[in-house]
């Protein structure tokens, strides 16, 4: 249960929704307990909500076009591409440097210097000379060159050689890539090695794009990239193998579809969900709301929303049996997540045939989802629902940018007394944790001279702890309460943050923490036990990554778009449903 | 200017990102910067003066460390503050935001406060901006130095987010002896008759189309996030996952 409202949940948006209670709504959602420790945080799963989603139905529904419009690319695919984007009466293009290949395969890390590609997504229509300058500046010095207010951000990716060069050498003999293969490796064949953008390198700040420019949603223009460098892979790898050869072929609508956007991210996306907490809400609040809605729907539910589950059920399990397990021991196997939501497809047919007595079929799906597959189970269950009712979840996904926008300032005019009352209210798990227990404060985050890379760091034994990086929310709230406790209940805010600066920003969040649910993960971050793992899957859910499988704990790769319609698809407004796909749909498996 | 080869293109997100780094760079605490970062950010935006304050600060920074800010007398409505080696930079929003609370304690809607000795004048604007976010007229007068006997001028007023400045303001002093902020509710008679500057409509502008400032000043912003670097190693390099 949630006890406060978010000023953007307005009257207007709820009757537009019919909503007519809205304590009811706030009511059925999960506390923020439930919700924002961290092994909960880890287990949940992109839903309708996540970015990738969002911008999948917006350039579906607008009929995007994406077209190559200038290739130079030579034998072994070393060259340029320009691509024309026709997005909504708004033009834009991206702009690659395709490099080969020279020695072992690239990590990826932004430290790194050297990348497969490099990409320039620029507003407008393609200006050859603009184009040059950019990719020379990129080229040359990468995070050391500087572009300007018509570039959206740069972007850099690398081939998954094994993977690439299989698809390059099936292709290039008339055959398809075997799928087993690139499912075993994730599916894909260009891995994403970041997108800079939003100011960087002088690049147009996202909160400038108008009302109607097509990237004008949070991280859509992230994730655009990374549709493009799918876009990109296609291309090149069919590119390749025709210099080969006569006998070459292009990839089948399926593997086309079926092949993704390789991700890996680290620590960093930690220090980024800390540092803004009315993000944090902003990409739990709406999700919770919709969540909420879905489970109270589902009390009376239709036959033909759970034939939709059942279809949902089918089509992960299926995408779950083919994913490759990760080898760290917190996280589900896929295959026994499959064979989960198996045995739910069989209590949902007993169900639909003899109807069963149950409080609610939704909490029966999630007691079982759970027993089977633990928390992730469970949260893949919570997207399952959100999934059967897309008109409240898209609805409430349009929430986001205002939610994301509520500003956190000292509010001055509070006293101390008030203060207090606030920590107590929401910041009882932090002032519950005992800081001084062995290990509470073994970790510390900070940036490294490697172009700033995040990184975690041991407090007794690495040097630069006096230059951490923001995370111990914990650490900040037990001082602020420390400092709070020798002053009168009267005394403002303001007058005792003169003596206390150093306090300002804990007095903001607890301010915003009143204002806004679902703000702070609840554990110490600095913990020994805590794994990073938590809030990096969490934050690649929220974008959209579909399949997550930390290399360890503190190292997250994964997939996006996999199954998302390709470009010409795209152009024709496929309304298809494409989430969880299998690749073992085709001949090659 | 623009294509000006001095100067360098930055965009408002890039400031904003970065900007609290910056000050903590000036060797601040998180908590503290992080509060600041608004102030410089603003007054680049609005004055083009936000990199000037940062180096500033960098160049008076005190060897034994930065003293804090004190309020050392509060008698009726008159608050003086005590900001000896204090950058204004730094304690721009928690004056401002005194100002507003005790302004507005016990119904009163008006306060004076007196702010001795910090440095960085063009931190000024901001306080008063940020007063008259709070729905109140804020007037800013100083007199300049201790040995002179010089009346106080007032050099600018803020009202309903709109400044009004002196002819020729600049307060890029390195210290301001003593500086005068009169808040009320009530309009003031009598206006700075003088240039009016409209702080939203020049944040949009930077927004919109980024910022040209010189290299050099844009240098000492690198270096002070660089500050917050940590030298990278084969243990450092795997502690990123």
């Amino acid at each position: 249960m949630i006890d406060r409202r978010p000023p953007y949940l307005t009257n207007e948006w709820l009757a537009a929704n019919g909503i007519a209670d809205v304590r009811e709504l706030l009511s059925d959602m999960r506390s923020e307990d439930e919700v924002m420790r961290p092994e909960v945080l880890r287990a949940i799963r992109p839903t309708r909500l996540s970015f990738s989603r969002s911008l999948m139905r917006r350039m579906i529904s607008e009929r995007w076009k994406i077209s190559l419009a200038h290739s130079s690319l030579d034998q072994a695919g070393v060259g340029t591409l320009v691509y024309e984007v026709s997005a909504a009466g708004h033009n834009l293009h991206f702009a690659v440097v395709s490099n080969a290949p020279d020695g072992p395969e690239r990590s990826g890390r932004v430290c790194d210097m050297k990348y497969d590609f490099l990409g320039s997504l620029r507003e407008g229509k393609p200006d050859s000379r603009a184009i040059s300058a950019d990719l020379r500046e990129l080229k040359e010095k990468i995070w050391l060159g500087r572009t300007g207010n018509a570039t959206l951000g740069w972007t850099v990716a690398n081939r998954s050689s094994r993977f690439f060069d299989h698809v390059v050498d099936q292709l290039s003999q008339g055959r398809q890539p075997q799928a087993k293969f690139l499912a075993g490796g994730g599916g894909y064949i260009i891995r994403n090695a970041g997108w800079l953008g939003n100011g960087r390198f002088g690049s147009k700040s996202w909160l400038s794009l108008g009302p109607d420019h097509p990237l004008n949603q949070p991280y859509h223009s992230d994730i655009f990239a990374l549709y493009l460098w799918r876009q990109v892979g296609h291309d090149v790898v069919e590119h390749i193998a025709r210099e080969r050869g006569p006998r070459a072929t292009v990839l089948s609508d399926h593997v086309r579809k079926s092949l993704g956007v390789g991700n890996s991210s680290g620590v960093g996306m930690v220090a980024a969900l800390v540092r803004w907490p009315a993000w944090l809400s902003a990409y739990t609040f709406p999700r919770e709301l919709a969540l909420g809605f879905a489970k109270r729907q589902l009390i009376d539910a239709a036959a033909g929303t759970l034939a939709a589950l059942r279809n949902l059920l089918d089509r992960a399990a299926n995408y779950y049996d083919e994913q490759p397990a990760s080898p760290v021991q917190e996280l589900a196997d896929p295959r026994q997540l499959a064979k989960v939501f198996r045995s739910i497809i069989a209590f949902l047919n007993e169900y639909s045939v003899r109807g069963y007595k149950i409080r609610s079929v939704a909490e029966r799906l999630l007691e079982l989802a759970e027993a089977g597959g633990g928390l992730e189970g469970r949260e893949q269950m919570n997207s399952f629902f959100i999934e059967l009712y897309p008109n409240f979840a898209d609805a409430a996904a349009k929430l986001i940018p205002a939610a994301m926008a509520i500003p956190r300032r000292v509010q001055p005019h509070a006293t101390v007394g008030e203060a207090r009352v606030l920590i107590e209210k929401h910041f009882g798990w932090a002032m519950s944790i005992d800081r001084n227990s062995p290990g509470a404060q073994k970790f510390f985050w900070y940036r490294s001279e490697d172009v700033g890379e995040n990184r975690r760091g041991e407090r007794e034994l690495d040097p630069g702890l006096e230059k951490e990086t923001f995370v111990d929310v914990t650490g900040s709230i037990q001082e602020l309460a420390i400092d709070l406790k020798s002053k009168a209940d009267s005394e403002n805010i303001s007058e005792f943050l003169i003596a206390h600066p150093n306090h300002a920003h804990a007095i903001s969040r607890v301010q915003l923490a009143d204002l806004l649910p679902y703000t702070e993960i609840r554990g110490n971050i600095i913990d020994a036990k805590f794994l990073p793992m938590d809030g990096i899957r969490f934050l690649l859910s929220t974008m959209g990554l579909e399949s997550s499988q930390p290399f360890n704990t503190q190292w997250v790769r994964g997939v996006f778009l996999q199954g998302a319609p390709d470009a010409a698809q795209v152009a024709e407004g496929s309304d298809e449903q494409w989430i969880y796909p299998s690749m073992k749909q085709t001949d090659a498996w | 200017m623009p294509g000006d080869r001095n100067c360098i293109h930055v965009s408002y997100g890039e400031l904003l990102r970065s900007a609290t780094e910056a000050v903590r760079g000036l060797g601040f605490v998180f908590g503290q910067a992080d509060d600041a970062a608004d102030c410089f950010v603003w007054t680049e935006c609005v004055f083009g003066q936000g990199l000037s304050l940062l180096r500033q600060a960098d160049q008076l920074k005190p060897a034994a460390g930065w003293r804090q800010i004190a309020v050392t007398r509060n008698e009726s409505r008159t608050v003086v503050i005590n900001a000896h080696g204090c950058p204004l930079l730094i304690s721009a929003a928690r004056i401002a935001d005194l100002a507003i609370t005790v302004a507005g304690l016990d119904g009163h809607g008006s306060c004076s406060l007196e702010v001795r000795g910090g440095f960085g004048g063009w931190a000024i604007p901001y306080i008063a901006n940020r007063v008259s976010g709070g729905k109140y007229n804020c007037q800013a007068s100083w007199i300049l130095t201790a040995d002179e006997e010089e009346p106080k001028r007032i050099v600018l007023q803020a009202h309903d987010k709109i400044l009004e400045l002196t002819p020729h303001f600049d307060p890029s002093m390195d210290v301001v002896d003593r500086l005068f902020l009169d808040i009320s509710r009530q309009p003031r008679a009598a206006g700075v008759k003088s240039q009016i500057v409209v702080p939203s409509e020049r944040l949009s502008k930077a927004l919109n189309h980024g910022l040209e400032v010189e290299v050099e000043s844009f240098g000492v912003f690198g270096r002070l996030t660089a500050r917050l670097r940590v030298p990278s190693s084969g243990r450092s390099r795997n502690q990123a996952g």
